[in-house]
């Protein structure tokens, strides 16, 4: 298992949080079909689909870190932490334009209870991400010294662990909120 | 067993007595708010004032029991605080920084948890003749009060979780995996933000999320530190009785 089993812990604890977000997704679709349907008809997949690709890619580049750290390939491996902190911003960045544009169409946290998930989840994760670009900022600094040994490279998984975590929790996010239910 | 282990072995009895202290804080929520108010779960934010007026008038005599013994039970939360922040100032080296900061936090937190009952008890105290509109504002500023002072409390964790990653202690005084508990139950808490915004569904005040998840996450913290820190209290006192 990568990391120390603490981070599990923690990981594990997020994800009984979100998946008791998506049943109460799931729950509320069901009791207003044509409001989620309609709400998701006004969300700009792009966007969503942008954020997929930047959340898989710093994936590969985190991933693509912690075998370069095994390799001891100190400049590799804070490259790749460097692109996937990169992509993290390009994420918020995209999230910027996307509520920027709801909010001038008009449609906010109360317009109804499919936009008020949709601000609250999206908002919730997007704090993950925000502690996600913390960790990785600390990766970098951390691995930047190079001597990989088992304790930091342990650190290291652990951090990384979390990161994999803000990607599946935005690819479960991305399917519920963009897609289900579309033609 | 030289004067001073005497000495410390009775000092972490008495934080042992303050950690337990957490547990009273647990019980007595659950007895005062759960049986005798019956704010378990609260009154929905939707409610008109005066169906709301309505409740503080029909329970006046349990809120004002339930309150007492809230006032009792919630002024634990100092003292169960305390037996974990004198853990920390044993992991800590040089300037003890983050247990100050606890310190003032815990103390700071302190206030929020009283304010509750006492303001409840004012409320009870003549519903029958109080316009219902500062029923309504009192109640709504209750559940604010103590669902929207979530940050103060993450922070505590993070202090916690802090803390235990810079143990020096070989082994650490609390095991590893508290510093993700805490840090885990840091970023559960923070959907509290969200009561400002809704009156019904999963994050109004009274939700699955902003009220029942984040309830049994906080007070299932409380309950689960308590233990661990009764056990960490334990290698407190053996660690110093090896190197004294």
């Amino acid at each position: 298992m990568p990391g120390e089993e603490g981070v599990w812990l923690f990981i594990g604890g997020d994800l009984i949080l979100f998946t008791l977000l998506f049943a109460v997704f799931l729950h509320m679709r069901g009791e207003q079909l044509t409001v989620f349907t309609e709400g998701r008809a006004q969300l700009n997949q792009t966007w969503g689909l942008i954020n997929t690709l930047l959340m898989l890619t710093s994936s590969w580049c985190v991933a693509t870190a912690i075998q370069a750290a095994r390799r001891h390939q100190v400049q590799v491996t804070v490259r790749c932490f460097g692109g996937a902190l990169a992509c993290g911003l390009g994420f918020w960045i995209v999230k910027c334009f996307e509520y920027s544009e709801k909010l001038s169409a008009g449609l906010t946290i109360t317009t109804n209870d499919f936009f008020m998930l949709y601000f609250i989840y999206t908002g919730i994760h997007l704090v993950h991400v925000t502690i996600g670009m913390g960790v990785l900022t600390a990766l970098i600094f951390y691995a930047r010294s190079g001597d990989f040994g088992a304790t930091k490279l342990r650190n290291l998984e652990s951090g990384a662990s979390f990161w994999h975590l803000v990607d599946l929790l935005w690819i479960v996010l991305f399917a519920l909120l963009y897609l289900v239910g579309a033609p | 067993m030289d004067k001073l282990s005497q000495y410390l072995a009775r000092d972490v009895g008495i934080a042992k007595v303050l950690a337990y202290s957490g547990i009273a804080l647990v019980i007595s929520l659950i007895v005062a708010q759960g049986f005798l108010m019956g704010f378990i779960p609260p009154p929905s934010p939707s409610l008109s004032a005066e169906e709301l007026a309505q409740i503080f008038i029909d329970r006046k005599i349990g809120i004002r029991i339930g309150t007492m013994i809230e006032c009792i039970g919630f002024t634990f939360w100092g003292t169960w605080a305390i037996s974990i922040v004198v853990c920390m100032r044993r992991m800590e080296r040089g300037i003890p920084v983050l247990t100050y900061a606890s310190i003032a936090n815990a103390g700071g937190a302190w206030v929020f948890f009283l304010l509750m009952p006492i303001t409840w008890a004012m409320i009870a105290f003549r519903p029958e003749t109080m316009d219902p509109k500062f029923i309504q504002i009192m109640n709504d500023y209750v559940w604010f009060i103590f669902i929207l002072s979530w940050p103060p409390f993450a922070v505590f964790m993070i202090f916690i979780a802090t803390a235990i990653f810079r143990d020096h202690n070989v082994p650490t005084i609390y095991p590893r995996w508290v510093a993700f508990f805490n840090l885990w139950c840091a970023v559960l808490i923070t959907p509290a933000a969200l009561i400002e915004f809704v009156k019904t569904g999963p994050f109004a005040y009274d939700g699955l999320i902003s009220f029942w998840f984040i309830y049994i996450v906080f007070f299932g913290w409380i309950v689960v530190m308590s233990f661990v820190t009764v056990k960490a209290l334990n290698r407190v006192a053996a660690g110093a009785a090896t190197t004294s």
